[in-house]
């Protein structure tokens, strides 16, 4: 056995360990109640709810780009399916995705990302796999909240307990714990959130990501965890668009609306097969600066696409600034 | 009489069907650990892949989607999602279990009939537009028995190996399915003179605008043949969202990138349709059996189109365990393009000696063939199982086939088991 077989048979090793880990044991990668349970017909409407997959990467170079460069059409399972294929096939394959597709990559970005697939399908790169693993999508009803009564200081000692590993003491989303999770932990500080979204996502979790659900506190830890995170964040501003409204408008309708929805409530045809759902701007409203970053950059981990390949910069902060516009609280 | 049979009987396990128990306690003899490597077999003439194909592609994993029972999960997003063999075990594949592939993840997950229209217009006297309920009352139902195989079929077992959906044999299913004639639609639209082609699309979207919409197309002669419809139902029953809820474009004989799900828009055109999913992909190299030579690829393709004639084992799976001195019933189903399976033959000795095997009755034009082959074999050891199928127009399988996309293959397969 040659050193390179032997090193694929560590591979496929690991990936059974980590399959094992996540599926219990089963193999099936989603549990039933995702399953046939998740299908409905009301009057004349029949409804399905997809089960959601969460894309895993290898760490290694190149890994949030790849992320944010390829995610948004299909998950890493397209990658991790493929034959062995060598770089000149692998670039040839991202350049059709980029030039048939439309896949948001930059020139400067062909290498790295041939790089990446290089490396961590011959598994030079051992930590982390390919494996989808089934996000968790169960929620339950969030108990309606009193944040009048909340006592913030309670709260910030929740939240040191519950929420700072990963979110970071100042909620920068920077703690110790968020190494290499993809999604990235959120950055509280970068936007305002409506209590209901905020109370449901700490409650519930949000799927596809490693934020738990924290439904076994009590009332009181939630309600002052939910408004000591609310605290870190902005205050909505009345927003309006600097631009041309109709140019961005356009934009938006042209590249974002297909996830986001029309009126930014994060229910655009491609939602219902999206991991981590699509923001969602009625409930949540960034800053200017934080919309700017994650237009131009994605969000590694989601299906959220990096932009600065295809948008100019004023194209960028115009779609910035129209997307804050949906808020409503 | 097999006419005389219910969907629910032609629906029902046959005896002896793996149980996914046994499908598990098989896949962990073959796998490591419990994953299963993916695809152990090589192709015609080959012996088993190397070792370091095996562990490079892809590990087994099942997984439920609505609707849908436990099925073999290629992707998940847009979800790809093969059948396991054992479901060829019967005449129809159920519902539940019949293979699924979507191209753009943007799908609908929400389908409202009180708003739903299938649009009719372009190059027609009378633009038309219907609900489902209007479908069902002014046109006259009809049925067909049709094989459904997706172009990329038996794609992992391509050598050298291409890429896309790796897919084994389960990209395929057979059912009833109901509707109304596209003619009967064409014609109550009235194409005007000069109509070329009419193109199909459904309520897909891809996430990214700039990513083609999947959009087909056939020419005004095939799409006015009196076999395609417009389904509504599948197997006496709605079709599952994930196979085409609520009209689904049948064209029984040809491969089912043609078979539109979710079918809203159908437009007749006054010129040859152009799109990326017929001028650049779904295309063959231009001969009969769609081959080339991987260092020489061929220079002029065409749209694939109607199945070559294949058959495909079902019974016993690879790395099966069969007794010696036992008797033991070989199974698979056969099929072609439409003109009809006329003989199978069977071989267990790795392509020495062939037999003819047992056809089930016919079904009708487009459904495929069950066949049987009763075998008891007497040594213990490792046997290689072939079968080879035949229709009337004396079309057969072929040794070798290679394209750079992975379509159409309807090499005679092989099945290795060990007798013990």
């Amino acid at each position: 056995m040659n050193a390179k077989i032997k090193a694929s048979l560590g591979l496929l090793g690991a990936l059974a360990l980590a399959a094992c880990a996540d599926q219990g044991a089963g193999r099936n990668v989603n549990a039933a109640p995702t399953g046939s349970a998740a299908a409905g017909t009301s009057g004349q409407v029949h409804t399905i709810e997809m089960p959601k997959f969460q894309s895993d990467l290898p760490e290694g170079p190149g890994r949030e780009l790849v992320a944010t460069a390829c995610l948004s059409c299909h998950s890493t399972r397209y990658i991790a399916m493929q034959p062995p294929l060598n770089a000149a096939k692998w670039e040839e394959n991202v350049r059709k995705m980029m030039k048939t597709f439309g896949a948001p990559i930059a020139e400067d970005q062909v290498q790295p990302i041939v790089q990446y697939l290089m490396a961590t399908r011959e598994s030079k790169i051992s930590s982390g796999s390919w494996i989808v693993r089934a996000a968790n999508t169960e929620r339950k009803a969030t108990p309606k909240l009193d944040l009048t009564s909340a006592n913030l200081e309670k709260g910030k000692a929740v939240y040191a307990r519950a929420c700072a590993s990963c979110h970071g003491e100042k909620g920068a989303g920077n703690g110790v714990s968020a190494g290499p999770l993809l999604p990235r932990p959120t950055n509280l500080t970068h936007a305002a959130y409506s209590r209901e979204f905020m109370a449901d996502a700490i409650f519930n979790g949000v799927p596809a990501t490693a934020m738990p659900g924290f439904s076994t506190l009590s009332q009181d830890d939630l309600r002052d965890v939910v408004a000591y995170s609310l605290s870190l964040g902005q205050k909505p501003a009345d927003a309006k668009a600097s631009g041309d409204v109709a140019v961005a408008k356009d934009l938006y309708q042209q590249h974002c609306m297909n996830c986001h929805g029309a009126d930014g409530a994060g229910d655009g045809i491609a939602a219902g097969t999206s991991p981590r759902p699509p923001a969602n701007f009625k409930v949540k409203q960034p800053t200017n600066h934080h919309a700017m970053m994650i237009i131009s950059d994605g969000v590694a981990g989601s299906t959220m696409p990096q932009w600065k390949a295809k948008l100019s910069e004023a194209q960028r902060m115009q779609l910035a600034e129209y997307v804050r516009g949906f808020y409503q609280e | 009489m097999r006419e005389r049979q219910t969907i629910a009987e032609l629906l029902r396990d046959a005896d002896g069907a793996l149980d996914r128990r046994r499908f598990l306690k098989l896949a962990a003899a073959v796998g490591a650990g419990s994953l299963v490597p993916w695809r152990a077999l090589g192709g015609w003439g080959e012996s088993a892949a190397s070792a370091q194909e095996i562990v490079q592609k892809a590990p087994m994993q099942m997984a439920r989607f609505p609707e849908k029972t436990d099925l073999i999960l290629l992707t998940d997003r847009p979800p790809q999602l093969e059948t396991p063999l054992k479901y060829f075990q019967k005449d129809l594949t159920p519902n539940d279990a019949f293979f699924v592939r979507w191209h753009l993840a943007g799908i609908p997950t929400s389908v409202d009939l009180s708003t739903f229209r299938l649009e009719l217009g372009g190059h027609v006297e009378k633009p038309l537009s219907f609900s489902v309920d209007e479908l069902k009352q002014k046109f006259e139902p009809v049925s067909v028995i049709s094989v459904a195989q997706c172009s990329g079929n038996s794609r992992a077992y391509f050598t050298p190996r291409v890429m896309g959906g790796q897919w084994g044999h389960g990209a395929v299913g057979n059912a009833k399915w109901t509707g109304v004639r596209l003619s009967d639609l064409l014609k109550a639209a009235g194409m005007k003179s000069g109509a070329v082609d009419v193109s199909f699309a459904g309520l897909d979207e891809p996430p990214l605008t700039e990513t083609p919409k999947f959009v087909k197309s056939l020419d005004v002669a095939k799409a006015q043949e009196p076999h395609i419809i417009v389904a509504y139902a599948m197997n006496d029953a709605d079709m599952p969202m994930l196979n085409g809820f609520p009209l689904r474009l049948i064209v029984p004989g040809w491969f089912a990138t043609y078979w539109m799900k979710m079918l809203n828009r159908i437009t007749v055109l006054d010129k040859k349709f152009s799109g990326f999913w017929m001028d650049k992909a779904y295309r063959i190299p231009k001969n009969a059996e769609g081959n080339e030579d991987p260092k020489d690829l061929a220079k002029e393709t065409v749209p694939i189109t109607r199945f070559t004639v294949r058959s495909i084992l079902v019974k016993p799976e690879p790395a099966e365990k069969i007794s010696a001195g036992e008797a033991y019933e070989v199974q698979g189903v056969a099929m072609d393009s439409g003109k009809g399976i006329t003989r199978v033959e069977v071989s267990t000795d790795g392509g020495k000696t062939w037999g003819d095997a047992k056809l089930d009755a016919e079904l009708g034009k487009y459904s495929w063939r069950r066949f049987r082959m009763d075998w008891k074999p007497t040594e213990k050891g490792s046997y290689r199982i072939l079968s080879k199928a035949t229709n009337a127009a004396g079309e057969t399988q072929v040794q070798q086939l290679w394209n750079r996309s992975g379509y159409q293959r309807n090499v005679v397969e092989q099945v290795e088991v060990n007798v013990a």
